[in-house]
Protein backbone atom coordinates (compact mmCIF):
# COMPACT_ATOMS: atom_id res chain seq x y z
CA UNK A 1 0.00 0.00 0.00
CA UNK A 2 1.01 3.55 -0.30
CA UNK A 3 1.25 5.14 2.98
CA UNK A 4 1.12 9.00 3.31
CA UNK A 5 4.75 9.62 3.78
CA UNK A 6 6.37 11.34 1.07
CA UNK A 7 7.35 8.75 -1.37
CA UNK A 8 8.97 9.37 -4.92
CA UNK A 9 6.63 8.02 -7.46
CA UNK A 10 7.34 7.05 -10.72
CA UNK A 11 4.55 7.31 -14.14
CA UNK A 12 4.59 3.76 -13.96
CA UNK A 13 3.29 3.26 -10.81
CA UNK A 14 -0.18 4.86 -12.01
CA UNK A 15 -2.37 3.69 -14.92
CA UNK A 16 -2.76 7.43 -15.75
CA UNK A 17 -3.34 10.88 -15.16
CA UNK A 18 -6.71 9.85 -13.32
CA UNK A 19 -5.42 7.87 -11.54
CA UNK A 20 -2.49 9.67 -9.94
CA UNK A 21 -5.33 12.27 -9.88
CA UNK A 22 -7.41 9.96 -7.70
CA UNK A 23 -5.02 9.22 -5.35
CA UNK A 24 -3.97 12.76 -4.87
CA UNK A 25 -7.27 13.55 -3.60
CA UNK A 26 -7.43 10.67 -1.50
CA UNK A 27 -4.28 10.94 -0.15
CA UNK A 28 -5.69 14.25 0.98
CA UNK A 29 -8.10 12.30 2.67
CA UNK A 30 -11.46 14.86 1.04
CA UNK A 31 -14.01 13.83 -1.40
CA UNK A 32 -14.04 14.17 -5.08
CA UNK A 33 -15.23 17.77 -5.87
CA UNK A 34 -14.33 20.90 -7.30
CA UNK A 35 -12.32 22.23 -4.61
CA UNK A 36 -10.30 19.20 -4.11
CA UNK A 37 -9.38 19.17 -7.43
CA UNK A 38 -8.07 22.55 -7.44
CA UNK A 39 -5.85 22.20 -4.46
CA UNK A 40 -3.96 19.41 -5.75
CA UNK A 41 -3.34 20.78 -9.32
CA UNK A 42 0.13 22.10 -7.98
CA UNK A 43 0.89 18.42 -6.71
CA UNK A 44 0.10 16.72 -9.96
CA UNK A 45 1.90 19.51 -12.24
CA UNK A 46 4.95 19.08 -9.70
CA UNK A 47 4.90 15.53 -9.78
CA UNK A 48 4.64 15.38 -13.84
CA UNK A 49 7.61 18.09 -14.22
CA UNK A 50 9.72 15.44 -12.08
CA UNK A 51 9.06 12.65 -13.26
CA UNK A 52 11.35 10.92 -16.53
CA UNK A 53 9.42 10.50 -19.54
CA UNK A 54 10.06 7.14 -20.57
CA UNK A 55 6.54 5.29 -22.20
CA UNK A 56 6.12 7.95 -24.56
CA UNK A 57 2.50 7.09 -24.99
CA UNK A 58 1.93 6.70 -21.41
CA UNK A 59 3.62 10.26 -20.86
CA UNK A 60 1.61 12.47 -23.95
CA UNK A 61 -2.08 11.30 -21.62
CA UNK A 62 -0.15 13.43 -18.18
CA UNK A 63 1.00 16.04 -20.22
CA UNK A 64 -2.63 16.41 -21.93
CA UNK A 65 -4.10 16.50 -18.01
CA UNK A 66 -1.47 18.37 -17.16
CA UNK A 67 -2.32 21.58 -19.88
CA UNK A 68 -6.15 21.17 -18.93
CA UNK A 69 -5.19 21.15 -15.69
CA UNK A 70 -3.02 24.68 -15.85
CA UNK A 71 -5.61 26.06 -18.26
CA UNK A 72 -8.34 25.57 -15.27
CA UNK A 73 -5.79 27.14 -12.78
CA UNK A 74 -5.10 30.04 -14.65
CA UNK A 75 -9.03 31.22 -15.49
CA UNK A 76 -9.43 30.59 -11.53
CA UNK A 77 -6.73 32.74 -10.39
CA UNK A 78 -8.73 35.51 -12.44
CA UNK A 79 -10.30 38.32 -10.70
CA UNK A 80 -13.67 37.04 -9.89
CA UNK A 81 -15.11 40.35 -11.45
CA UNK A 82 -13.12 40.55 -15.03
CA UNK A 83 -14.05 37.32 -17.00
CA UNK A 84 -16.32 36.99 -19.47
CA UNK A 85 -19.76 35.16 -18.64
CA UNK A 86 -18.83 32.77 -21.61
CA UNK A 87 -15.26 32.01 -20.09
CA UNK A 88 -16.45 31.88 -17.11
CA UNK A 89 -19.09 28.97 -17.64
CA UNK A 90 -16.68 27.15 -20.11
CA UNK A 91 -14.12 27.22 -16.72
CA UNK A 92 -16.97 25.61 -14.94
CA UNK A 93 -17.54 23.00 -17.50
CA UNK A 94 -14.15 22.00 -17.77
CA UNK A 95 -13.88 21.60 -14.22
CA UNK A 96 -17.09 19.55 -13.83
CA UNK A 97 -16.26 17.30 -16.51
CA UNK A 98 -12.50 16.54 -15.11
CA UNK A 99 -14.38 15.70 -11.91
CA UNK A 100 -17.12 13.56 -13.38
CA UNK A 101 -14.43 11.61 -15.12
CA UNK A 102 -12.82 10.88 -11.79
CA UNK A 103 -15.64 10.04 -10.21
CA UNK A 104 -16.68 7.58 -13.12
CA UNK A 105 -12.86 5.86 -12.44
CA UNK A 106 -12.86 5.61 -9.17
CA UNK A 107 -15.70 3.26 -10.11
CA UNK A 108 -13.77 1.34 -12.93
CA UNK A 109 -11.01 0.84 -10.22
CA UNK A 110 -13.25 -0.70 -7.39
CA UNK A 111 -14.55 -3.37 -9.91
CA UNK A 112 -11.54 -3.59 -11.17
CA UNK A 113 -10.21 -4.46 -7.63
CA UNK A 114 -13.11 -7.37 -7.62
CA UNK A 115 -11.90 -8.44 -10.61
CA UNK A 116 -8.50 -9.13 -10.27
CA UNK A 117 -9.38 -10.66 -6.86
CA UNK A 118 -11.38 -13.51 -8.86
CA UNK A 119 -8.68 -13.61 -11.22
CA UNK A 120 -6.40 -14.69 -8.47
CA UNK A 121 -8.94 -16.68 -6.75
CA UNK A 122 -10.48 -18.67 -9.77
CA UNK A 123 -6.44 -20.31 -9.71
CA UNK A 124 -6.80 -21.56 -6.75
CA UNK A 125 -9.65 -23.90 -7.57
CA UNK A 126 -8.69 -27.17 -9.17
CA UNK A 127 -11.72 -28.97 -11.15
CA UNK A 128 -10.96 -32.38 -12.63
CA UNK A 129 -10.95 -33.65 -16.44
CA UNK A 130 -13.71 -35.21 -17.39
CA UNK A 131 -13.93 -38.94 -17.25
CA UNK A 132 -13.07 -40.61 -20.22
CA UNK A 133 -15.35 -43.64 -19.27
CA UNK A 134 -18.31 -40.94 -19.23
CA UNK A 135 -18.84 -40.44 -22.68
CA UNK A 136 -18.50 -43.98 -23.92
CA UNK A 137 -21.54 -45.43 -25.02
CA UNK A 138 -22.68 -48.24 -22.40
CA UNK A 139 -21.59 -51.38 -23.04
CA UNK A 140 -23.66 -54.11 -23.51
CA UNK A 141 -24.37 -56.80 -21.15
CA UNK A 142 -22.67 -59.55 -23.05
CA UNK A 143 -19.09 -58.08 -24.51
CA UNK A 144 -19.19 -60.88 -27.53
CA UNK A 145 -22.65 -59.88 -28.69
CA UNK A 146 -22.76 -59.49 -32.39
CA UNK A 147 -19.24 -60.69 -33.00
CA UNK A 148 -19.16 -63.70 -35.57
CA UNK A 149 -16.44 -66.27 -35.83
CA UNK A 150 -15.77 -64.85 -39.49
CA UNK A 151 -14.91 -61.31 -37.88
CA UNK A 152 -12.92 -62.14 -35.62
CA UNK A 153 -10.85 -64.30 -37.75
CA UNK A 154 -10.66 -61.55 -40.05
CA UNK A 155 -9.25 -58.70 -37.19
CA UNK A 156 -6.68 -61.51 -36.24
CA UNK A 157 -5.65 -61.59 -39.52
CA UNK A 158 -5.32 -57.92 -39.70
CA UNK A 159 -3.18 -57.81 -36.52
CA UNK A 160 -1.17 -60.65 -37.35
CA UNK A 161 -0.24 -59.13 -40.68
CA UNK A 162 0.51 -55.30 -38.70
CA UNK A 163 2.69 -57.35 -36.40
CA UNK A 164 4.44 -59.29 -39.01
CA UNK A 165 5.09 -55.80 -41.03
CA UNK A 166 6.28 -54.37 -37.67
CA UNK A 167 9.36 -56.88 -37.01
CA UNK A 168 10.22 -57.03 -41.24
CA UNK A 169 10.74 -52.93 -41.02
CA UNK A 170 11.41 -51.86 -37.76
CA UNK A 171 14.98 -51.24 -38.64
CA UNK A 172 15.14 -49.92 -41.78
CA UNK A 173 12.11 -47.87 -41.42
CA UNK A 174 13.49 -44.41 -42.42
CA UNK A 175 10.89 -42.17 -42.82
CA UNK A 176 10.58 -37.96 -42.60
CA UNK A 177 8.12 -35.51 -41.77
CA UNK A 178 7.93 -34.03 -44.92
CA UNK A 179 7.35 -37.44 -46.68
CA UNK A 180 4.81 -38.33 -44.58
CA UNK A 181 3.15 -34.49 -45.01
CA UNK A 182 3.31 -35.81 -48.80
CA UNK A 183 1.58 -38.52 -48.64
CA UNK A 184 -0.99 -37.23 -46.31
CA UNK A 185 -1.84 -34.38 -48.87
CA UNK A 186 -2.08 -37.19 -51.71
CA UNK A 187 -4.43 -39.01 -49.77
CA UNK A 188 -6.47 -36.06 -48.74
CA UNK A 189 -6.25 -34.80 -52.97
CA UNK A 190 -7.61 -38.23 -53.61
CA UNK A 191 -10.09 -38.61 -51.49
CA UNK A 192 -12.21 -35.26 -52.11
CA UNK A 193 -10.38 -33.27 -49.37
CA UNK A 194 -11.42 -35.46 -46.26
CA UNK A 195 -9.99 -38.61 -44.84
CA UNK A 196 -10.01 -40.53 -41.55
CA UNK A 197 -6.82 -41.11 -39.22
CA UNK A 198 -7.55 -45.25 -39.58
CA UNK A 199 -7.21 -44.51 -43.36
CA UNK A 200 -4.08 -42.51 -43.05
CA UNK A 201 -2.46 -45.54 -40.56
CA UNK A 202 -4.30 -48.47 -42.21
CA UNK A 203 -0.96 -49.37 -43.94
CA UNK A 204 2.39 -48.07 -42.36
CA UNK A 205 4.41 -50.62 -41.45
CA UNK A 206 5.87 -49.43 -38.00
CA UNK A 207 5.01 -47.71 -34.80
CA UNK A 208 7.44 -44.93 -35.76
CA UNK A 209 5.42 -44.45 -39.17
CA UNK A 210 2.67 -44.07 -37.40
CA UNK A 211 3.97 -41.34 -35.10
CA UNK A 212 5.88 -39.69 -37.77
CA UNK A 213 2.61 -39.62 -39.75
CA UNK A 214 0.75 -37.98 -36.75
CA UNK A 215 3.70 -35.20 -36.42
CA UNK A 216 3.10 -34.50 -39.95
CA UNK A 217 -1.03 -33.91 -39.31
CA UNK A 218 0.19 -31.97 -37.00
CA UNK A 219 2.20 -29.65 -38.84
CA UNK A 220 -0.60 -29.77 -41.67
CA UNK A 221 -3.44 -28.39 -39.10
CA UNK A 222 -0.42 -25.72 -37.88
CA UNK A 223 -0.03 -24.21 -40.69
CA UNK A 224 -3.46 -24.49 -41.24
CA UNK A 225 -3.78 -26.46 -44.41
CA UNK A 226 -6.18 -29.08 -42.62
CA UNK A 227 -8.73 -29.10 -39.85
CA UNK A 228 -9.20 -32.05 -37.38
CA UNK A 229 -12.73 -33.17 -36.52
CA UNK A 230 -12.99 -35.91 -33.05
CA UNK A 231 -16.63 -36.35 -32.21
CA UNK A 232 -15.63 -38.29 -28.95
CA UNK A 233 -12.86 -39.04 -27.09
CA UNK A 234 -10.79 -42.30 -28.36
CA UNK A 235 -13.00 -41.73 -31.59
CA UNK A 236 -11.60 -42.33 -35.25
CA UNK A 237 -10.31 -38.86 -36.32
CA UNK A 238 -11.62 -36.80 -39.40
CA UNK A 239 -8.92 -34.66 -41.70
CA UNK A 240 -10.08 -32.13 -43.71
CA UNK A 241 -8.69 -29.45 -46.31
CA UNK A 242 -9.40 -25.85 -44.66
CA UNK A 243 -12.10 -24.52 -46.72
CA UNK A 244 -13.81 -27.54 -47.37
CA UNK A 245 -16.86 -28.93 -45.58
CA UNK B 1 -31.89 -38.59 -3.57
CA UNK B 2 -31.50 -35.96 -6.39
CA UNK B 3 -29.01 -34.17 -4.69
CA UNK B 4 -26.64 -37.02 -4.23
CA UNK B 5 -27.09 -38.02 -8.11
CA UNK B 6 -26.62 -33.77 -9.00
CA UNK B 7 -23.29 -34.67 -7.10
CA UNK B 8 -22.11 -37.88 -9.24
CA UNK B 9 -22.91 -36.39 -11.94
CA UNK B 10 -21.07 -33.09 -11.63
CA UNK B 11 -18.01 -35.56 -10.05
CA UNK B 12 -18.04 -37.35 -13.37
CA UNK B 13 -18.39 -34.57 -15.70
CA UNK B 14 -15.25 -32.65 -13.98
CA UNK B 15 -14.42 -29.24 -15.06
CA UNK B 16 -16.86 -28.38 -17.95
CA UNK B 17 -19.64 -28.46 -15.51
CA UNK B 18 -23.24 -29.08 -16.83
CA UNK B 19 -25.83 -26.77 -16.39
CA UNK B 20 -29.36 -26.43 -15.03
CA UNK B 21 -31.33 -27.28 -17.66
CA UNK B 22 -28.65 -30.45 -18.66
CA UNK B 23 -29.03 -31.87 -15.01
CA UNK B 24 -32.86 -31.22 -15.41
CA UNK B 25 -33.17 -33.84 -18.09
CA UNK B 26 -30.47 -36.17 -16.80
CA UNK B 27 -32.66 -36.24 -13.70
CA UNK B 28 -35.87 -35.61 -15.52
CA UNK B 29 -37.02 -33.47 -13.35
CA UNK B 30 -38.48 -29.63 -13.14
CA UNK B 31 -35.18 -27.18 -13.38
CA UNK B 32 -36.45 -25.39 -9.94
CA UNK B 33 -36.22 -28.29 -8.08
CA UNK B 34 -32.92 -28.75 -9.25
CA UNK B 35 -32.04 -25.66 -8.78
CA UNK B 36 -32.91 -25.31 -5.64
CA UNK B 37 -31.20 -29.14 -4.46
CA UNK B 38 -27.82 -27.38 -6.25
CA UNK B 39 -28.39 -24.19 -3.82
CA UNK B 40 -28.81 -26.91 -0.79
CA UNK B 41 -25.83 -28.42 -1.85
CA UNK B 42 -23.40 -25.86 -2.08
CA UNK B 43 -24.80 -24.78 1.31
CA UNK B 44 -23.99 -28.03 2.72
CA UNK B 45 -20.42 -27.80 0.98
CA UNK B 46 -19.68 -24.31 2.89
CA UNK B 47 -21.11 -25.02 5.98
CA UNK B 48 -19.45 -28.38 6.05
CA UNK B 49 -15.75 -29.86 6.34
CA UNK B 50 -15.74 -30.24 2.83
CA UNK B 51 -12.84 -30.41 0.74
CA UNK B 52 -14.84 -29.30 -2.48
CA UNK B 53 -17.86 -26.87 -3.57
CA UNK B 54 -19.61 -25.44 -6.49
CA UNK B 55 -18.84 -23.23 -8.83
CA UNK B 56 -20.69 -21.17 -11.28
CA UNK B 57 -19.04 -21.23 -15.02
CA UNK B 58 -21.79 -18.98 -16.57
CA UNK B 59 -24.77 -21.34 -16.97
CA UNK B 60 -22.40 -24.52 -16.11
CA UNK B 61 -21.88 -25.51 -12.64
CA UNK B 62 -18.63 -27.48 -11.93
CA UNK B 63 -17.39 -29.00 -8.71
CA UNK B 64 -13.49 -27.72 -7.68
CA UNK B 65 -11.80 -27.94 -4.98
CA UNK B 66 -11.67 -25.31 -2.37
CA UNK B 67 -8.98 -22.44 -2.85
CA UNK B 68 -8.10 -22.66 1.00
CA UNK B 69 -6.80 -26.14 0.25
CA UNK B 70 -4.61 -24.83 -2.88
CA UNK B 71 -1.68 -25.23 -0.67
CA UNK B 72 -2.10 -28.98 -0.62
CA UNK B 73 -3.19 -30.12 -4.12
CA UNK B 74 -0.43 -28.22 -5.21
CA UNK B 75 1.61 -30.86 -3.23
CA UNK B 76 0.41 -33.46 -5.17
CA UNK B 77 0.58 -31.98 -8.95
CA UNK B 78 2.38 -28.88 -9.98
CA UNK B 79 -0.37 -26.81 -11.90
CA UNK B 80 0.99 -24.33 -14.61
CA UNK B 81 -0.37 -20.94 -13.06
CA UNK B 82 -1.08 -18.56 -15.96
CA UNK B 83 -0.23 -14.79 -15.41
CA UNK B 84 -2.32 -12.83 -13.82
CA UNK B 85 -3.96 -10.27 -15.99
CA UNK B 86 -2.25 -6.56 -16.14
CA UNK B 87 -4.03 -3.67 -14.09
CA UNK B 88 -4.56 -2.67 -17.15
CA UNK B 89 -5.91 -5.07 -18.65
CA UNK B 90 -8.53 -5.22 -15.84
CA UNK B 91 -9.53 -1.96 -15.77
CA UNK B 92 -10.25 -1.95 -19.11
CA UNK B 93 -12.21 -5.01 -18.55
CA UNK B 94 -13.98 -3.49 -15.73
CA UNK B 95 -14.79 -0.32 -17.99
CA UNK B 96 -16.55 -2.86 -20.84
CA UNK B 97 -18.42 -4.83 -18.36
CA UNK B 98 -19.66 -1.94 -16.71
CA UNK B 99 -20.24 0.29 -20.34
CA UNK B 100 -20.31 -2.40 -22.76
CA UNK B 101 -20.97 -2.50 -25.92
CA UNK B 102 -18.03 0.50 -25.90
CA UNK B 103 -15.57 1.66 -28.67
CA UNK B 104 -11.85 2.02 -27.85
CA UNK B 105 -12.06 5.94 -27.76
CA UNK B 106 -15.10 5.82 -25.04
CA UNK B 107 -12.87 3.51 -23.05
CA UNK B 108 -9.88 5.35 -23.19
CA UNK B 109 -11.63 8.17 -22.16
CA UNK B 110 -12.55 7.04 -18.72
CA UNK B 111 -9.70 5.45 -18.02
CA UNK B 112 -7.46 8.43 -19.09
CA UNK B 113 -4.64 6.33 -21.27
CA UNK B 114 -4.22 4.27 -24.36
CA UNK B 115 -5.98 1.01 -23.96
CA UNK B 116 -4.94 -0.74 -26.94
CA UNK B 117 -2.43 -3.20 -26.31
CA UNK B 118 -4.91 -4.26 -22.90
CA UNK B 119 -7.95 -4.36 -25.79
CA UNK B 120 -5.80 -6.36 -27.55
CA UNK B 121 -4.77 -8.86 -24.74
CA UNK B 122 -8.26 -8.97 -23.72
CA UNK B 123 -8.94 -10.02 -27.21
CA UNK B 124 -6.88 -12.89 -27.72
CA UNK B 125 -7.77 -14.30 -24.65
CA UNK B 126 -11.73 -14.29 -25.56
CA UNK B 127 -12.43 -12.59 -22.36
CA UNK B 128 -13.79 -10.09 -24.65
CA UNK B 129 -15.67 -9.55 -28.50
CA UNK B 130 -16.22 -7.31 -31.29
CA UNK B 131 -19.89 -6.68 -31.16
CA UNK B 132 -20.13 -4.95 -34.72
CA UNK B 133 -19.46 -1.30 -35.59
CA UNK B 134 -21.13 2.12 -33.69
CA UNK B 135 -23.15 3.64 -36.59
CA UNK B 136 -20.73 7.15 -36.19
CA UNK B 137 -18.17 8.52 -38.59
CA UNK B 138 -15.38 6.17 -38.94
CA UNK B 139 -17.56 3.09 -37.47
CA UNK B 140 -15.66 2.18 -34.81
CA UNK B 141 -15.47 -1.37 -33.58
CA UNK B 142 -17.91 -1.95 -30.62
CA UNK B 143 -16.66 -4.47 -27.95
CA UNK B 144 -18.39 -6.73 -25.01
CA UNK B 145 -17.59 -9.25 -22.86
CA UNK B 146 -17.92 -13.10 -23.37
CA UNK B 147 -19.16 -16.43 -21.87
CA UNK B 148 -15.44 -17.33 -21.46
CA UNK B 149 -15.56 -14.36 -18.95
CA UNK B 150 -18.07 -15.76 -16.42
CA UNK B 151 -16.16 -18.98 -16.88
CA UNK B 152 -12.80 -17.33 -16.30
CA UNK B 153 -14.31 -15.10 -12.96
CA UNK B 154 -16.58 -17.71 -11.85
CA UNK B 155 -19.47 -16.49 -11.92
CA UNK B 156 -22.89 -17.24 -13.08
CA UNK B 157 -23.41 -13.87 -14.73
CA UNK B 158 -22.03 -10.24 -14.98
CA UNK B 159 -25.31 -9.74 -12.32
CA UNK B 160 -22.83 -11.43 -9.57
CA UNK B 161 -20.38 -8.42 -9.56
CA UNK B 162 -21.20 -5.14 -7.87
CA UNK B 163 -23.50 -2.76 -9.69
CA UNK B 164 -22.27 0.43 -11.00
CA UNK B 165 -24.26 2.12 -8.34
CA UNK B 166 -23.08 -0.01 -5.89
CA UNK B 167 -19.33 1.01 -6.97
CA UNK B 168 -20.51 4.50 -6.42
CA UNK B 169 -20.23 4.13 -2.63
CA UNK B 170 -17.82 1.15 -2.76
CA UNK B 171 -15.06 2.63 0.05
CA UNK B 172 -11.37 2.28 -0.95
CA UNK B 173 -10.40 -0.69 1.19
Amino acid sequence: MKSAQPIRFVLPDFEGPLDLLLHLIEAAKVEITRIALLDIIDQFLAFVRSAPERDLEQASAFVVMASTLLMIKSRSLLPVHAPEPIEQEQHVEDVEAIVEQLHEYKRIKALAAVLAARDAHGQLQYSRERLAIAVEQPTSAHPLEGITIQKLVSVARTVARTAAHARMFVDHDRVTIQQRIGYVRTQLRIRGGEVWWSQLIADVPSRLTVVVTWMALLELVHEGTCACDQQQPFADIALRLQGQR
Amino acid sequence: MMRSAIEALLYVVGEEGLTIAQLSALLNAPQEAVQAEIGALQTAYEDGDRGIHLVSLGAHIALVTKPELAPVVSRLAHVPRRMPLSQAAIETLAVIIAKQPITRVEIEHLRGVGCEKALRKLLDKQLIEEAGRMDVIGRPVLYRTTQALLRHLHIASLDDLPSWEQLEHADDD
